[in-house]
């Protein structure tokens, strides 16, 4: 045998054995470690900072670490969470008591000076947190346990809103950082929630790691969405960043990953076949398809056109078009979410059926002049592609001389901002997608701000009836007269074409069967989930 | 080798990313977007979108960005992401790892693989092994990253479950993971770049092979391995070289593709999350980045010519 034969024969060899190594190693060392849970969320956790963003993933990242002063429950009744409340005779003092055992995740007590600086950074963003300092006379920490806040006038909603559960919730985080303007981003990333954040893991767009946090005393009442027992049962949790959904699919099928936050619809067959996936709606509001037009430019300045373009829309189209399975969304009028305590179809009536030919004669009567209707198409992103080519189709066969624009979605968020007409970069419709907790009354629905150009949500309708709807439902005492308020102001928003919702669907989360407790939640919920 | 000539080719690596810079960020100033509304939400109200922007002091002219950015690059700073709030320096370096040794890998592996395919189809041209390779190099060039991904990931991964479906394992935790979660994209990666090397290799050895000190070799008596390998191949190796060279710009390509079906957390994948949030300083760092290493990479392959090439002399 010559030598260069040797030589090749060790070579086969030291290949073949390296080979068999490998298989002998481990597959994946997350097979020895049952105590992490591996989740693709719907998003990549990029900006760490829930009061600076309304991005979901960014709100779900800050339920994971920070805790809330009160909490929601599946009957969206308001319950205590880090504090219990008490209100004045008079209706104008609410006095809020930390309970025992909160610490941050440095080790330091929770403190009242903390969580009054904290609403104040919240409330410097949210709409209803300004509504509650705008009649406030006092927001103070009168003990180191004890929150006082005296208003001027009574305010019905201020345990609701402290209990909110979507952008932006009232979380709580130590002076120091809370302290920060709200227009930047913190840096530190110190909760008092069940998890604590790995900062030195997070890699924006790859992975975002949460550790248990040891020092949690969880309530001991029944856990429901954000409120009650927030029980830890396993040591970490990772977030995995999957931008194929097809990778996805399979990740989960082969045991890589434990959880998929949103299933595509298209895939949910594949992954019906298999025994050990469990595939179920978790977020009993679901999400809602939103039409949104601009009430600052010809031809949607003019209520009449409007209601011709909401005449020629239906929902089934929209729904059918972007989930395609029946079994997944539902026809909804319900401006506030169906599902939801102040759902309600009033309004709603021909969102239901086509109504072409009513569309064509009512756009004849309303004076249309032919001026081209700019819709925004974002072309990048599979939940958001579909809707405006329906609407586009739809609206010609109303009549509508339709300009549909493909733009890439971080365009479309920049130019829906433009307040100048269609033709100088401007736009007359666009199309988004809100997640029903967003929707649920009429102070976080921001869809129905009619504060116009400087305060409106993008479409800038200025309509003082609807800030008259917003007051009364902030000042009402009973549920009965919230309910009343919603109501009327639903049916007014209708008539007068606010915005077009265009059917509710629900997202799909699915999971390997190892996974136990996955709760019924607006907000993916990590807490009292366990892994066999 | 003229030491002159090294040393003009290197100072000429600054001006060309000074230009390539300059251009990247007029570019992108003049794209439509604005990383304000990213960093804000969908339900940011347009007060609020203004207040975010000025934080970022995107509210400034581009002159006055432009040269606040400089003048942090001539301090070594890269910035910070508008978006994650983290150093662009520190997400580039986490980026980095996967993407070279994706990179490396795959060329090592199709120059191994294609240049004995290239040697084999030019020794045995027309004959149905020369055949066999040229079908086999048009069809691999043809055939898109995503679709050979895709197939390999439901053979090997999911169907028999050989290899893991995604991820990435560094080698620091272990050769054995490292090695099974690269293979897969690897092969994806290395299907078209085989192709297109083995053909480079075939054409240049054809060219070679009809020369007139390779007919003295065999007549010599030469086995045909030493002819083909020691005389004709490294006479055929500029024109690969220069193949190998440029496939790393292939790579570079075919890597965004890769790296998102295989879920590797690369700076392909990292550069199409920074476009599509407008997350300037990231883009810059990653343009100023790879304008670099190609410089530098086409710097080492003219270096290497005289190396293979006595006739090669740089004045």
């Amino acid at each position: 045998m010559t030598r260069s034969r040797t030589v090749s024969r060790f070579a086969c060899t030291a290949f073949a054995v390296a080979l068999v190594s490998l298989y002998l190693l481990p597959l994946y060392s997350a097979f020895a470690d049952g105590k992490t849970i591996r989740a693709v969320m719907h998003s990549p956790l990029r900006i760490t900072d829930p009061i600076l963003t309304t991005a979901y993933i960014t709100r779900n990242h800050g339920y994971m670490i920070y805790d809330t002063l009160l909490g929601t429950d599946a009957h969206f009744q308001v319950r205590p969470q880090m504090a219990d409340w008490t209100l004045s005779d008079d209706k104008l003092t609410y006095t809020f008591t930390l309970r025992d055992g909160l610490r941050w995740h440095d080790g330091q007590p929770v403190t009242a000076a903390d969580c009054v600086a904290s609403i104040r950074r919240w409330a410097a963003k949210d709409g209803t947190g300004q509504l509650i300092l705008d009649n406030a006379e006092a927001l103070e920490a009168t003990s180191d346990r004890t929150i006082t806040l005296k208003l001027k006038t009574p305010l019905g909603f201020v345990p609701e809103a402290l209990g909110k559960i979507s952008s932006y919730p009232p979380f709580m985080m130590p002076k120091r950082i809370a302290e920060t303007s709200p227009n930047q981003a913190i840096t530190e990333h110190v909760g008092s929630g069940p998890f604590k954040f790995v900062a030195s893991e997070f890699q924006p767009g790859v992975r975002a790691v949460y550790e248990k946090n040891e020092n949690y005393v969880p309530r001991s009442d029944e856990a429901s969405w954000t409120s009650g027992a927030k029980r830890v049962e396993v040591d970490r949790v990772e977030w995995i960043v999957m931008p194929d959904p097809q990778t996805q699919i399979g990740a989960l099928l082969s045991g890589e990953i434990d959880m998929i936050e949103d299933t595509p619809f298209d895939l949910i067959p594949v992954l019906e076949r298999n025994r050990d996936i469990q595939i179920r709606s978790t977020d009993p509001l679901g999400s809602q398809i939103v039409g949104r037009m601009n009430f600052l430019h010809p031809p949607f300045n003019k209520v009449e056109i409007r209601r011709a373009a909401m005449l020629a829309l239906n929902q089934k189209d929209f729904l059918d078009a972007l989930v395609g399975n029946s079994k997944y969304y539902q026809l909804c009028g319900a401006m506030f979410a169906c599902n939801s305590a102040l759902a309600t179809d009033i309004g709603a009536e021909n969102l239901f059926s086509k109504n072409i030919e009513a569309a064509r004669k009512a756009l004849k009567a309303s004076g249309y002049d032919g001026t081209p209707v700019v819709i925004l198409h974002p072309t990048d992103v599979g939940i958001l592609k579909t809707h405006p080519v329906v609407a586009a189709q739809l609206l010609r066969q109303a009549g509508f001389n339709v300009d549909l624009q493909a733009l890439d979605w971080q365009t479309v968020v920049s130019r829906r901002a433009s307040q100048k007409p269609p033709s100088e970069g401007g736009w007359n419709m666009f199309f988004t997608i809100w997640a029903g907790s967003d929707l649920i009354t009429p102070l976080v629905n921001q869809n129905l701000i009619g504060r116009g150009r400087d305060g409106a949500w993008f479409g800038w309708p200025d309509d003082p009836r609807l800030e008259q709807f917003r007051h009364a439902y902030a000042l009402a005492a009973t549920a009965e007269e919230r309910k009343k308020i919603a109501t009327d102001m639903q049916a007014y928003a209708y008539d007068q074409v606010i915005y077009v919702p265009l059917g509710q669907f629900s997202r799909q989360s699915s999971w390997r069967k190892e996974l136990t407790g996955v709760a019924d939640s607006p907000i993916p919920l990590f807490w009292n989930m366990s892994k066999r | 080798m003229a030491l002159p000539y090294l040393i003009r080719r290197l100072l000429a690596v600054f001006p060309v990313m000074l230009f390539v810079v300059l251009f990247v960020f007029l570019l992108l100033r003049l794209a439509p977007g604005d990383p304000a509304a990213v960093l804000a939400g969908d339900s940011a109200t347009p007060a609020q979108l203004e207040q975010v922007r000025q934080a970022l002091g995107l509210d400034r002219s581009v002159l006055t960005q432009f040269g606040l950015w400089i003048s942090q690059l001539a301090k070594g700073d890269l910035g910070v992401s508008l978006i994650s709030g983290l150093p662009v320096a520190r997400i580039i370096g986490q980026r980095l790892e996967p993407t070279l040794w994706l990179t490396v890998l795959t060329m090592l592996f199709s120059s191994a693989a294609a240049i004995p395919l290239g040697v084999i189809a030019a020794w045995k041209h027309n004959k149905p092994a020369d055949r066999v390779i040229t079908f086999a190099t048009v069809l691999g060039f043809s055939v898109p990253f995503f679709v050979i991904g895709y197939v390999l990931m439901l053979v090997l991964a999911i169907g028999l479950g050989w290899l893991p479906v995604q991820g990435y394992r560094s080698p620091a935790a272990g050769l054995g993971g490292f090695l099974r979660h690269q293979i897969l994209p690897v092969l994806t990666l290395s299907v078209p770049l085989i192709a297109l090397i083995a053909r480079i290799t075939r054409a240049s050895m054809l060219e070679v092979l009809g020369s007139d000190y390779v007919r003295t070799a065999r007549a010599k008596g030469l086995r045909e391995s030493v002819v083909l390998c020691r005389h004709a191949l490294r006479t055929a190796s500029l024109p690969i070289l220069t193949v190998i060279g440029n496939g790393f710009a292939l790579l570079i390509g075919g890597a965004i593709v890769t790296e998102s079906i295989f879920n590797l957390p690369g700076i392909g994948r990292l550069t199409v999350d920074a476009v599509l949030a407008r997350d300037y300083p990231v883009i810059q760092g990653i343009i100023l980045l790879t304008s670099g290493f190609y410089v530098l990479l086409n710097l080492l392959v003219d270096l290497a010519y005289v190396l293979l090439d006595p006739r090669v002399r740089y004045e």
